[in-house]
């Protein structure tokens, strides 16, 4: 292990007191930021949707009202057809 | 020569129930408890030793580490006694097992890490950067040193199963050897024997060597944390 710190030799401003690789305060933060940036790309790459854009509207016209009018238009169709076919 | 040259590492059972507890606790009868102020021969050195292993091991200590008195002197004591032990013919050496090994090495690696943690947050999550890293390695260095941290206890496992094992399996192909060529030319026995004795001279140590190097790197780990 290294010897004492001697965190009184170093005088940083601005952003570099909070964040660099010579006073343990400032070691600390980069350590912590490194973890939170790899905790965020892992969050995002699972929160991302996994679908592609075609796939999205084909989904989105699927549950569209005029879809369902034309699905239930086409099943009605069928039943006359059938009822006919049997009389 | 064994059928399998990996019989003699299997757990061993006898009548059908596994005594490899019994073969685990068995060392213990070797190092009797004092019980008098001037004891006999065999306590009188062992507490010898153990003093001169003991100021060595925590010279290098604080108050908090040496809290860890007894759990380092106890660690070295059993590895030490237990390779040694597994050099008898025949006999079954629990250091050899990886499972025995792991169950040491992640207890003890563990304490000292949650140790530092919890009395030294911050030197223990700076220790995860090296002083005067330039500012574009400081993600990479980090990752690196977070994942040797990791691999200490593996490492601690891993060095004495290897070392263990390959010393006895070392044992095992000479000694065939030796047997093998007796019939066949027996000078070359004779010195495939010499080679055969050197090589348990050197398991003697190394049975010694890994219970120091398994117990001092603990140590150093705990006055990293401490």
């Amino acid at each position: 292990m290294a010897g004492p710190e001697t965190d009184a030799q170093f005088h940083f401003t601005g952003i570099k007191k909070y964040f660099n690789s010579y006073i343990l305060t400032g070691r600390m933060n980069c350590v912590l930021a490194t973890y939170g940036g790899i905790a965020l790309m892992i969050l995002y790459f699972k929160l991302r949707s996994k679908k592609t854009p075609a796939m999205k509207a084909t989904l989105t016209w699927t549950s569209s009202v005029k879809f369902r009018c034309l699905e239930k238009l086409m099943s009605t169709h069928h039943a006359i057809l059938n009822l006919y076919n049997k009389l | 020569m064994n059928e399998n040259l990996f019989a003699s590492f299997a757990a061993p059972s006898m009548m059908g129930l596994p005594i490899v507890v019994l073969i685990v606790m068995f060392p213990s009868i070797l190092f009797p408890t004092p019980s008098r102020l001037i004891n006999n021969r065999l306590i009188s050195i062992q507490q010898w030793l153990i003093q001169l292993t003991s100021k060595q091991l925590l010279a290098i200590h604080n108050q908090k580490g040496r809290t860890w008195a007894l759990m380092l002197m106890s660690l070295i004591l059993f590895i030490g006694s237990t390779n040694l032990l597994g050099l008898l013919p025949h006999s079954f050496t629990p250091t050899t097992q990886l499972s025995m090994n792991l169950g040491m090495a992640i207890p003890l690696w563990a304490g000292t890490v949650i140790t530092g943690f919890r009395y030294k947050t911050k030197a223990s999550l700076a220790h995860f950067l090296p002083q005067g890293t330039p500012l574009p390695l400081i993600p990479m260095l980090v990752v690196i040193e977070t994942i040797s941290l990791f691999i200490q206890p593996m490492a601690l496992a891993v060095r004495l199963t290897a070392n263990i094992t390959a010393g006895h399996l070392l044992i095992h192909l000479i000694g065939g050897a030796t047997l093998a060529l007796i019939n066949i030319s027996a000078t070359t026995a004779f010195i495939t024997f010499i080679i055969l004795i050197l090589l348990t001279i050197l398991e003697f140590a190394v049975a010694l060597i890994q219970a120091y190097v398994f117990t001092l790197l603990v140590s150093l780990y705990l006055h990293d944390n401490t």
